[in-house]
């Protein structure tokens, strides 16, 4: 074992810049998922049938492909619908982390949805019933009391979705992104240390996923709504 | 606090779990690759699948190539000299999965255009060298790139677990090229390819005839030799196994010898070939030194 490897140049830059990557990557997912899922989430119960409709549509296509696939597909091949310049100009801005990103999201965000939706049974129909009939608009309703609700009950199943994208980013090697995933194999490859390089990325994700655990578990605490957990016996 | 209790308690588990095992040992790795053959009857040879003119598949499946042709003698050789006609297993392997793969003892022997390094003879072995070549960048015809000081601030893509990504990082901290280029890895050849095709790089750069192997259309794409290395090029195997390295090294230097060499060379990078190599005098002199006589 010769663990100083990974803090030795040129590898500790590689690994640090890696490491980095890895936590953007993964919190702009988040970040993008949870504002889609909750809108998604929000129009699959929407009065208009053209919304739902294409709510609907999209939990059932970005749930129900593979991430890889979706990342290969958003990667290699939406910017063909693009003209070159247009194509080009994307590209210098990193499409591979932007691709990576996308794919996390709408993956993900078509996972929160269909969580808003088993949690809308939780919201009792007297709740969303007593909401509208204090004057709010449907959408007000929503806004200012169903999806706060909502999203204080969901909360658990957040967490995990946030780990779930955590690990995901680890795909996003597969279009050349140099996050840890990808670095551990390459510095693997270049010096033959696979014990140590392996270790590291195992650490890394495993690290990450209890440390965002943690924090979402007092978050969790935080938000958790009096009353409305316990069923009554 | 019994939660929390709970929670401490399984990951203290968990982590004795992972430091716990001591990494098992591969007592294959003392065994000479030969004696391993004689004793499972097998000639477990890893190949690339998408490395034309190297190692590919073709439209039925078939597994052929330079290198893949070369590896087939050396595996008749083996076959003779014990005796007993040894089953021929193929396994496709990547930049990234051969060298584990070959300390492993999935495969007794990789051929493809691995290159001769270094750092790589610490841990595995190589047979006599069956090529020689350089690093090129495949861009579009129209592309503004010429020389190597045109991929300065370019995207150019290499693959995952080869040796261009740590020769663009030299380039880069020597400031041969500012700004620096950026790398990004692809899994194999045909992803990069793929990518270039796109549009999402400016450059795939790897193994010259590697690339003369996806330009399908010379209108299309053009190649550039950069001049920043050449490399010799040869199958790895695994240490200790000087009698299978004999054997190889003898099969090749018999196929270099009576001019076989030359036949498997027109064949794959001859003018008529697919991906057309002009054999270079580096090459011609691989090819003299390699021929040793039978006696």
């Amino acid at each position: 074992m010769q663990w100083s490897i990974l803090w030795s140049p040129p590898y500790r830059e590689q690994i640090l810049n890696a490491l980095q990557l890895t936590v953007e990557i993964a919190f702009y997912a988040w970040i993008a998922a949870l504002l889609i899922g909750i809108v998604v989430g929000i129009a699959r119960e929407a009065p208009s049938l053209a919304v739902r409709t294409l709510a609907t549509a999209h939990v059932e296509l970005f749930r129900n492909i593979p991430v890889l696939v979706q990342l290969f597909f958003i990667y290699y091949v939406l910017p063909r619908l693009l003209p070159l310049d247009l194509r080009r100009a994307l590209f210098r801005l990193g499409w591979e982390e932007i691709a990576a990103v996308i794919t996390l999201a709408l993956y993900s965000s078509a996972k929160i949805a269909e969580h808003m939706r088993a949690g809308l049974n939780t919201v009792s129909r007297h709740v969303r019933q007593g909401a509208l009939a204090t004057g709010l608009t449907w959408f007000q309703a929503q806004r200012y009391v169903i999806v706060p609700l909502l999203l204080r009950m969901i909360a658990p199943s957040l967490t995990s979705e946030f780990v779930t994208i955590f690990k995901g980013s680890s795909l996003a090697m597969t279009v050349g992104v140099m996050e840890t995933a990808y670095v551990t194999q390459q510095v693997g490859s270049e010096t033959f240390r696979w014990v140590e390089a392996n270790t590291w990325g195992t650490a890394v994700y495993l690290a990450c996923a209890w440390i965002i655990a943690g924090l979402m578990s007092l978050v969790e605490r935080a938000t958790r709504v009096p009353g409305l957990m316990q069923r009554p016996p | 606090m019994h939660s929390r209790r709970r929670w401490l308690l399984s990951t203290l588990v968990g982590a004795g779990a992972l430091t716990a095992p001591s990494v098992a040992r591969a007592d294959d790795c003392v065994e000479d690759t030969l004696d391993r053959m004689k004793r499972t009857g097998k000639f477990n040879l890893g190949v690339r699948d998408a490395t034309p003119p190297y190692g590919y598949k073709d439209a039925n499946g078939e597994y052929l190539g330079f290198a893949t042709d070369i590896a087939r003698r050396v595996h008749q050789a083996v076959s003779k000299e014990l005796g007993t006609k040894l089953e021929l297993t193929m396994t496709p392997v990547t930049g990234q999965t051969r060298l584990p793969l070959l300390q492993n003892a999935t495969i007794d022997m990789e051929a493809g255009a691995t290159v001769v390094t270094q750092a790589r003879t610490k841990i595995v072995d190589f047979v006599m060298a069956h090529f020689l070549t350089s690093t090129e960048v495949m861009v579009p015809a129209d592309s503004p790139i010429r020389t190597l000081a045109d991929l300065a601030g370019k995207r150019i893509g290499v693959p995952q677990g080869g040796l261009e990504e740590a020769a663009y990082r030299e380039l880069n901290a020597k400031k041969t090229l500012s700004p620096p280029v950026r790398t990004i890895g692809f899994p194999d050849h045909p992803q990069g390819v793929t990518a270039l095709q796109t549009g999402s790089i400016d450059g795939y750069s790897t193994d010259g005839p590697i690339l003369y192997g996806f330009v399908t259309d010379k209108a299309t794409w053009r190649i550039i030799d950069i001049n920043i290395n050449t490399f010799l090029q040869a199958f790895p195997i695994r240490p200790e196994s000087s009698k299978f390295k004999h054997i190889a090294d003898v099969t090749l230097a018999g196929l270099f010898a009576s001019g076989e060499w030359d036949t498997l060379y027109d064949k794959y990078f001859g003018p008529s070939s697919k991906s057309p190599f002009p054999m270079t005098d580096t090459l011609k002199a691989l090819a003299v030194m390699n021929a040793w006589p039978a006696q």
